[in-house]
């Protein structure tokens, strides 16, 4: 028996030994945020519904979003099918096919909020739609660590009588680009007043939605750009949209367009990424 | 069955280059099985049974399973093939797609060693510190892709010691899992033996620089005052002690254990947002523990059992910044009623890993063949108090003869929506279900089996009435159908939820067909829950084993 219990003493206090051998960890640094030195624009699509409970949460974290990262970041809420049904009072209904053929493109969420971050699918990620709100501006961050490798130029005219709404883009690459590229531009509109779920007040009826996505000029999978883009041969786009009767909303003062070119594979649709983007308010 | 064991030969054959001394060839056995789910898909908007890809697009989704193990030289040897196709069990609204190798290992047993390496489940005395398993209903399957040695100090006690990295899909988390467990078996001489199985367990988790880097990229954007006190470790340490103590009809589990700080995902934590407000949900640096006790009693017709369980900060997984069922290391067991019925599992507490307190008291009482009585009360709350969930349970089985059985019983629930099902503002659910069922052995192959209940509340859906019958013919067939109807609707018309089945067993096959129409619903194994989506379509299932 004591031979048995020593057996059992050394395998425990080795076994202890072993496992803290090591206890003592070199800090790990958390450095102060500062705003990387970037070209770059970085595509937010967040995936929300006015039904979402944590979905004001999420629309709270963009703005300090696009507070910190400023005219590096251009954002769009996509109200896909998911918990985005109007209330019986609601004065708008958000949802448009547009919304969720862009969420069964890209991958459907766990849950929501969840966001597309340049649409790239992040390693430590199980899904490309991010749900993890406070990782959204580390990711964001890390994007703008590199430099954009095309530009897109972009002008536009509105004319308020007609409310006819017309966009040139041109694109440049830096260098030569080779692979398989689409162009994607969108309108959203913030400010529109209407009802929102809370997880901690329940249904707020004059919440302010921002970022709405309105329309989508292109097609809503992009347009194919050539698979060659030389830096000496610019890309003309040109689109143009009659913007509907203001009615609470379409309210042209309140609106964005964002213009952005995607990197895709064809054989492997996990490696897909936004590579730049141009965001300018329609006024 | 003779090719598959050809294929396990020339997978295998690479071993050959093992010196294997003292192992022969023993003629080898192969066995395994096949579970395969496949689901037509038949949307029904009014339940709610739409805007996924299976309703709108797929049509149709399969799940499979196919495991083989073969035994030989001493070795034993597994694989198993995992196949997802349009399947909703990864996102219940989302659609997965993959298939390939989803576990394979080698155990070789060498004197008092025991050598695994592959895809390993175990666990460490409940699975509060450590728990790799596999829950297919919810796709759980938190195999460690690793080595595993145990070691036989003394016939009664064992040293077992792992190293791996969780296994995510077909692929592998990126923090390293190790640890280490003790236990042992020890039993008094007396004339009235007194047994303990005492073990200590530690596991260690490791992360890796890409989860560090994101934790870092996540903490930089929080204002000062919600990073104070915040220090990123790599390494976290979870210990455990436990026991098992038997003494006659009387059996007590102790386990206690504690987690060193580390950083946690608390979804109800307020966060600054650097607007002036605040958001719900942030990274805090937390230990945690967990105490844990059950003691039971059997004999003389009675069967009693108390539980007790105390959990802080306890969740501990892979990766701090996983969420729902992603990446748990650990498991906390459930501390409700595992009930059977259909209304009686409509509504079931899922285990809280960052605050709870909970109590159960399940009594049974057999004084003969001819009654039974069982009952239970379990009350869950969280650590400042809060109501989450309380249930009364009472039942009553007469047995006659060996004719027939009645069983009949009411339950009593009150259950925390907001908290377990993330629904905001929602109240209280308080249910009422009365249930009784009736087994007819009509000879000694064929039984029908006929069930009732109802369950009253006001809240979520509001009531239901649930009535189902089931004709057996043994061995081969199971005739089954069911009718749920909402009929005190609070959210919805008033829905009818009608299922048939046909279940035919043939030597070790079976095959199961059903049309299932099934109402939106927590579902949970184990203490393991999920929000499942409504169903509306046509399952069929194949069970075989060879």
């Amino acid at each position: 028996m004591k031979h048995y219990l020593n057996l059992v003493y050394f395998a425990f206090f080795t076994s202890v030994l072993i496992l803290f051998s090591a206890c003592d960890e070199k800090e790990v640094l958390i450095p102060d945020f500062v705003l990387p030195d970037s070209d770059r624009v970085v595509v937010i699509e967040e995936l929300t519904g006015v039904r979402c409970p944590n979905c004001p949460g999420g629309s709270r974290e963009l703005k300090r979003i696009q507070e910190q990262f400023g005219d590096n970041v251009a954002i769009v809420g996509i109200h896909s099918n998911i918990l985005a049904n109007p209330f019986p009072n609601s004065k708008y209904d958000f949802r448009a096919p547009f919304n969720d053929q862009i969420q069964d493109y890209l991958g459907l969420p766990i849950g929501k909020p969840s966001a597309y971050i340049n649409r790239r699918f992040f390693s430590n990620e199980n899904n490309r739609a991010i749900p993890t709100v406070g990782s959204w501006a580390g990711y964001v961050a890390q994007e703008l660590e590199s430099f954009a490798t095309l530009e897109i130029d972009a002008s536009h005219n509105f004319n308020p009588e007609s409310r006819e709404l017309d966009i040139s883009l041109i694109i440049n690459a830096k260098s030569l680009l080779e692979g398989r590229y689409q162009l994607t531009v969108y309108l959203t509109e913030s400010g529109i007043i209407d009802p929102q779920l809370d997880q901690t007040v329940g249904v707020i009826e004059e919440y302010v939605h921002n970022f709405v996505l309105r329309e989508v000029l292109t097609n809503v999978t992009g347009d194919v750009l050539p698979d060659v883009l030389n830096p000496d041969q610019p890309i003309n786009r040109a689109f143009n949209f009659t913007i509907p009767e203001e009615d609470g909303w379409w309210n042209v003062s309140n609106m964005n367009a964002i213009a952005f070119v995607t990197s895709y594979d064809v054989e492997n649709p996990d490696i897909r990424e936004i590579i730049q983007a141009v965001q300018f308010s329609l006024l | 069955m003779k090719s598959l064991k050809i294929l396990f030969l020339i997978l295998f054959s690479s071993f050959s280059v093992i010196q294997i001394t003292d192992a022969q060839s023993d003629g080898g056995r192969l066995f395994g099985n096949l579970e395969m789910n496949a689901n037509f898909y038949m949307r029904d908007s009014a339940i709610g049974a739409d805007n996924t890809p299976q309703y709108d697009n797929q049509l149709f989704g399969v799940d499979a399973w196919l495991t083989l193990n073969y035994s030989n030289w001493g070795f034993d040897f597994g694989l198993r093939f995992d196949m997802f196709h349009n399947s909703a069990l990864l996102n219940p609204t989302g659609s997965y797609n993959d298939q390939g190798i989803g576990r394979w290992y080698i155990h070789r047993r060498i004197d008092d060693l025991s050598i695994t390496a592959g895809y390993i489940y175990d666990q460490i005395g409940s699975g509060v510190i450590f728990r790799a398993y596999e829950e297919r209903p919810l796709l759980i399957d938190n195999a460690l892709f690793g080595v595993r040695l145990a070691y036989n100090l003394t016939p009664d006690w064992t040293v077992r010691a792992f190293t791996g990295r969780q296994k995510r899909q077909f692929d592998t988390y990126g923090s390293v899992i190790r640890g280490l467990a003790i236990d042992g078996f020890y039993q008094t001489s007396s004339e009235r033996p007194i047994s303990f199985a005492p073990g200590f367990g530690v596991v260690a988790r490791t992360l890796d620089n890409n989860t560090v880097d994101r934790l870092v990229n996540t903490l930089r954007f929080y204002t000062p005052m919600d990073r104070e006190g915040i220090d990123i470790t790599y390494n976290t340490y979870a210990f455990s002690l436990y026991n098992m103590l038997t003494a006659g009809p009387i059996s007590w589990y102790v386990e206690a254990a504690y987690k060193t700080p580390e950083l946690i995902f608390d979804p109800f934590a307020l966060r600054e947002d650097g607007l002036g407000g605040m958001t719900q949900g942030k990274l805090v640096q937390e230990s945690g523990t967990v105490f844990y006790s059950t003691l039971s009693y059997s004999a003389s017709g009675w069967g009693i059992t108390l539980e007790g369980k105390r959990t802080e900060y306890f969740s501990f997984r892979t990766d701090p910044q996983l969420e729902l069922n992603f990446g748990q290391i650990n498991f906390l067991p459930p501390m409700s009623r595992q009930n059977t019925y259909r209304l009686t599992t409509r509504y079931v507490p899922a285990t809280q890993e960052l605050g709870e307190l909970a109590l159960q008291a399940d009594v049974r009482y057999s004084p003969n063949r001819t009654w039974g009585f069982v009952g239970n009360f379990a009350n869950i709350t969280d650590l400042d108090g809060n109501d989450l969930y309380r249930e009364y349970l009472l039942e009553v089985r007469y047995r006659y003869q060996r004719k027939w059985t009645l069983t009949g019983g009411v339950q009593r629930q009150e259950y925390n929506q907001d908290r377990f099902e993330g629904k905001p503002q929602a109240p209280i659910v308080e249910t009422l279900t009365p249930f009784v069922e009736f087994l007819y052995r009509i000879d000694r192959r064929r039984s029908l089996k006929l069930e009732a209940q109802y369950m009253d509340t006001q809240q979520d859906f509001g009531s239901w009435l649930f009535l189902g019958a089931e004709y057996s013919i043994a061995p081969r067939w199971i005739f089954s159908g069911s009718l749920m109807y909402n009929s005190d609707p609070v959210l919805t018309d008033e829905i009818l939820y009608p299922t048939l089945s046909v279940v035919y067993n043939t030597g070790a096959n079976r095959f199961s067909l059903s049309y299932v129409k099934q109402v939106e619903g927590v579902v949970c194994t184990g203490g393991i829950c999920r929000l499942e989506p409504a169903f509306s379509g046509v399952k069929f299932t194949l069970n075989s084993n060879f």
